[in-house]
Order: structure tokens, then sequence, then C-alpha cells
């Protein structure tokens, strides 16, 4: 059986907004994070995988079998979902016994399972309560026990910490652990980095629907560190900042336009740019018109998903 | 997968989906409409000590069944719950938990108009039977008809033409149900083309269940002067294409839940 998830020139589209755009990725077994802002992309991949989404262009295959393919990929792939929605009626109990009914439990083997899976998540004393009676975390640690009830190969968890107590989230990390370690495919998504940074073995960073960066965690923050960030300075006479810069060892390239009332400047320091900047400006009394960042992908959602101090944002 | 698998998960679906028609809150609304007309029947029957002479029209049962029974209560119900069947699994966010089992999408449609036609079905032949010996029972000329070879003839005529009914609207607004976001504006149409088609050239009446339908009402009703009669098709072609349109109907509703994706915020 083939062990990757892949996806090969991956284009999603909304009518005309964009969800993923031309989205090349190998996904192996292992805790991988999907890390973005809001509307970066992280779900539309999740449900590429699980076969809820169909791209607009390009393939998705899960170990080998197309998404498209139920009754193929559904056995492989569990997916506790962002949508906080159940059938009317149904208790804990009730939606893991159907969800085992259906991937062909037998009646007794469903409803012995359906137990155990509850126990692991701590729904054992609840399971017989109406699902809408439920707290925010136990509504969550439903849809984990549906996730991980059938014992899937891949298990697709969108923003599983939320709403979740510090006891549980340990808990609830531990049990990604346990099942990565045992060869399953764990993809988690957060827009939050650092909490996932520390549990996973490969992080893919998501921005505006493109892949901006992926590997492990430490060269995806070496990668972004050492990207140099291009800003963009309207002035009156960009040649003075050009000559000036240009003496910085930092400052890769210089690129003035082709109107001679503009620059772009590539630099792997910004924050020692923008100082330098500052005293040129006033050195000579430029006429500067607009001073902002020309590429709003690593380092923007780097910034985005590290608060900007380092703490993190919830 | 096994066929015997997909038979097992047919008919687990269907069990589950019927439960949870009857307990969805659609369920009183059409359970009222199917026995309001019981308790009309039966209220003269208890005043008058069961003890009427005068023979009840076997017309004007026809014409009950015609105006209240088909083209409102049977109707309004399978407009009711066929049009929910995917619309409220929209509205409510649950859809998906069908696209992670590993049943086919033809599986779930299927399923689900079946338990909706059983729900149905079962309810509109069981009070089909109690109207009719409701309507006949309290006189004794009309009891006695009743229990007659043509009377029962009569009955399962009308019996049989409440089950199409089922079938055919019941197909064509789960369709309905998984094109429009409101499916009273469609169902509204297709009322006024069933109830007042009579009017319409022969060409549009064609068109309506209704004319096949016709065929097995056992007696006629006129509908006035401005209505254009056509004689309806025989028993076999009536069958027939009621079968071949229903059947069409719920494999395009298969083929549009396959094009179907999960986004909510758009549906």
């Amino acid at each position: 059986m083939e062990r990757l998830i892949t996806f090969d020139n991956v284009s999603k589209f909304y009518g005309e907004s964009l969800g993923v755009n031309r989205v090349t990725l190998s996904i192996g077994p292992g805790i991988t994070s999907l890390v973005g802002p809001n509307g970066a992309g992280k779900t539309t991949l999740m449900n590429l995988i699980a076969g809820v989404l169909t791209p607009s262009g390009g393939s998705v295959h899960v170990l080998g079998s197309s998404p498209a393919d139920a009754e193929e990929v559904a056995p492989l792939v569990g997916y506790c979902t962002q949508f906080d929605s159940f059938p009317k009626g149904f208790t804990g109990y009730d939606i893991v016994e159907c969800l085992l009914t259906l991937h062909g439990y037998s009646s007794r083997e469903a409803s012995h399972h359906a137990m155990a899976v509850l126990a692991k998540v701590g729904l054992t004393e609840a399971a017989h309560r109406k699902i809408a009676a439920y707290s925010k975390g136990m509504r969550q640690r439903v849809k984990f026990a549906l996730a991980i009830a059938h014992d899937p190969q891949v298990l697709i968890l969108d923003e599983p910490l939320n709403g979740l107590d510090p006891m549980a989230r340990a808990e609830v990390i531990e049990l990604f652990r346990n099942l990565a370690t045992a060869g399953r495919h764990v993809i988690i998504s957060s827009h939050i980095l650092h909490e996932v940074d520390v549990i996973s073995d490969r992080v893919v960073m998501l921005s505006n629907g493109y892949v901006v960066a992926e590997g492990g965690i430490r060269d995806v923050r070496s990668e972004i560190e050492d990207h140099p960030m291009q800003i963009l300075i309207r002035c009156d006479r960009p040649a003075v900042i050009a000559s000036h810069v240009f003496t910085q060892d930092s400052v890769v390239e210089v690129k003035i336009h082709a109107d001679n009332a503009g620059l772009v400047v590539s630099t792997k320091n910004p924050k020692q740019f923008y100082r330098l900047l500052n005293r040129i400006i006033l050195d000579n009394d430029l006429s500067v018109e607009a001073v902002a960042p020309a590429d709003e992908n690593v380092h923007s959602v780097y910034e985005y998903l590290l608060g900007g101090n380092g703490t993190g944002r919830s | 997968m096994k066929s015997r698998s997909r038979w097992r998960q047919l008919f687990f679906l269907m069990r589950l989906e019927f439960k949870r028609y009857l307990r969805g809150r659609r369920c009183g609304g059409i359970f009222a409409l199917a026995i309001a007309p019981l308790v009309i029947l039966a209220l003269p029957a208890f005043l008058s000590g069961n003890r009427g002479i005068s023979f009840p029209l076997p017309i004007a049962y026809t014409q009950f069944f015609q105006v209240f029974w088909l083209h409102l209560a049977i109707f309004f119900s399978c407009a009711s719950v066929f049009s929910q069947l995917f619309r409220s699994e929209f509205q409510e966010k649950t859809l998906h938990y069908y696209y992670m089992v590993p049943i086919r999408r033809e599986m779930v449609v299927l399923a689900k108009y079946l338990a909706g036609l059983l729900l149905v079905a079962t309810l509109y032949l069981s009070t089909s039977v109690a109207t009719y010996y409701l309507y006949f029972w309290p006189a004794s000329p009309g009891r006695n008809w009743a229990l007659t070879r043509m009377g029962s003839q009569h009955l399962l005529n009308y019996l049989f033409v409440v089950l199409l009914a089922c079938i055919a609207y019941g197909a064509l607004f789960m369709l309905i149900g998984l094109i429009f976001r409101n499916p009273m504006i469609p169902a509204i149409f297709v009322l006024l083309l069933e109830s007042f088609g009579y009017v319409l050239p022969p060409i549009f009446q064609r068109m309506t269940i209704g004319l096949y339908l016709q065929r097995f009402i056992p007696l006629t009703v006129l509908h006035g002067p401005f209505a254009i009669m056509i004689e309806p098709p025989s028993a076999t072609t009536s069958v027939v294409v009621l079968a071949v349109v229903s059947s069409t109907i719920i494999w395009l509703s298969t083929v549009i839940l396959r094009r179907t994706q999960i986004t909510y915020s758009v549906d």
C-alpha cells in the first residue's frame, strides 16, 4: 500500500474565491501540522483529503486511493471536523455506534466498541446523554471519538484542541503521539504555531491558499529567518536610498522602479533596514510617499502566527 | 464492498432515517393532515348513533379523495417530507456525516427516499382505508356497498393511487429539495399545475403526475365548463410512465449528490 498522502498541483476555488492554489505536497506517517491564519486554506486541504470537497484542478491521493471513492477512502480516514453540529436527538453512544455499523461492524461489535472509544475520550458517564446537552469540550470529544472509532490509518483533526481544558489537551496530545508512534498519519490544523510545534514532526505553513513553507519545525523556522524580506519604498529620489543601502551586508538586492519614483529592497534584516531608512530620509530630506512590505507571505504569516512578540495568538 | 454489506448498510440507514423522521417536528404536521379527515368523518357516525340509512354517494368520496386527499394531504406531506430529506441536512450542517462513512452516495439517496416513502405511504395507505370505511360505514346501504366486490375494488384502486402518488411526488420533491434552497416555491408551482392542470392544453396535462393517476381513480369527477378533458393513458402506460419518471428523478438525485460538496456557508 502507498504510504503517502499526496497533493499534485491541487487547486480549489469556491466560485471566484480561492481555497488553495497549486499545492504540491506529500504527507507521510507521523504528526503533520497545517498552520496558517484563518482563511489560509487549512480546512480546504483537510476536506480535500477526506473527500468532502473535490479539487478544481490537480489530484489528491490518500495512501494510493482517490478520496472520491468513499468506499475505499472512508475506512482509511478519520476526520474530526470543525463543524459543531450533530443529528438531532442523538446521544454520544448513538452516533458512534451508527458510524461503526456503517463501517461494517456487527451490531454487537459496534455497541461494544462504541463504549470503548467513548471511554478512551472520557465520555463513559455521558455516553447515553443527548449530545445537545453536552458542553463544547464534550462535543469536541465526541467528534474525536467519531474520528478514531474505526481505527483509521489517517487521522485528520481540524483545530482539535479548541474548547478543551488544559488537562484534556494534554490527554489528547498524548493520544496523537501514541497514534503517530504506531505509524499513523496524524494531520492537525491550527492557527497557533506554538500550540503544535512541540508535538509536530512536520509543519506545513499556509497563507492565502499557498504553501509558503514546509518541513521539520526547525527547518521551517530557519527558512523563515533566512528568507530575505522585500520592502517597497515610493519616494522622489530612489537612487539616494539605493546608494546608501548597498553598503549594508544584510541588503541582498535593490531594484529601482522604471518611473524613477520608487525602489524595492530585499533585506535579511528588516529591523536594521528600517532604522537605516529613517536616517537616510532625514539626512537627505527625501520626500517619501509610501513604505510597505512587498511580499506578504512567509514573514507576515510567521509574524501572525507568533503574534509579533513571539507570544502567539489565541 | 460486498453486495451483502451494501444491503445491510441500506437497511440500517433506512431504519435510521425513518426514526429521524418520526422524531422530527414536521412529522406532527403530516400526521395531523392525515388524521383530520378521520376525526371529521368519525364525528357524524358517533353523533347519529351509527343509524344512518341514506346511501353515501361514491362520487362524493371520489371528490374528497381528489381534492383533499390527493392534492392537499398527500401532496403537502410528500412536499414536507421529501423536500427536506437533504435540505434539512444542509440547514443542520449534518450532511458531512454521510461523506465520512464507506457508503456510496447512491445508497444514501435510496435509503433516504425509501425511508420517506415508508413513512408517507404507510400513513396514507392506512388512513385511506380508515377514511373509506368511515365514509361508507355509518349508513347501512353504504356499508353493504363498501363490502361488495365493486366497493372493495374501488378501495384497492384508491390505495394503488395513493401508493403511486407517494412514489412519484416523493421522487419529485426529493429532487426539488436537492436543487432549491426554498423548495416551497417550486412546490406551489407543481401544486397549481397538478390541481388546475385540467384547464391547460393536452400537452401540459401530459406533464402532470395527476393525469397518470387518473386512470386508476374509479369514478370521474367533472371539473366544470373550462376543463379540457383528455383521455388518460392506459393502465400499463400510466404505471410504466410513473415508474420510469420516478426512477429517472431518483437517478438524477444521485448524480446531484455525487457532485455535491460540503460548503455549508454557501448553501
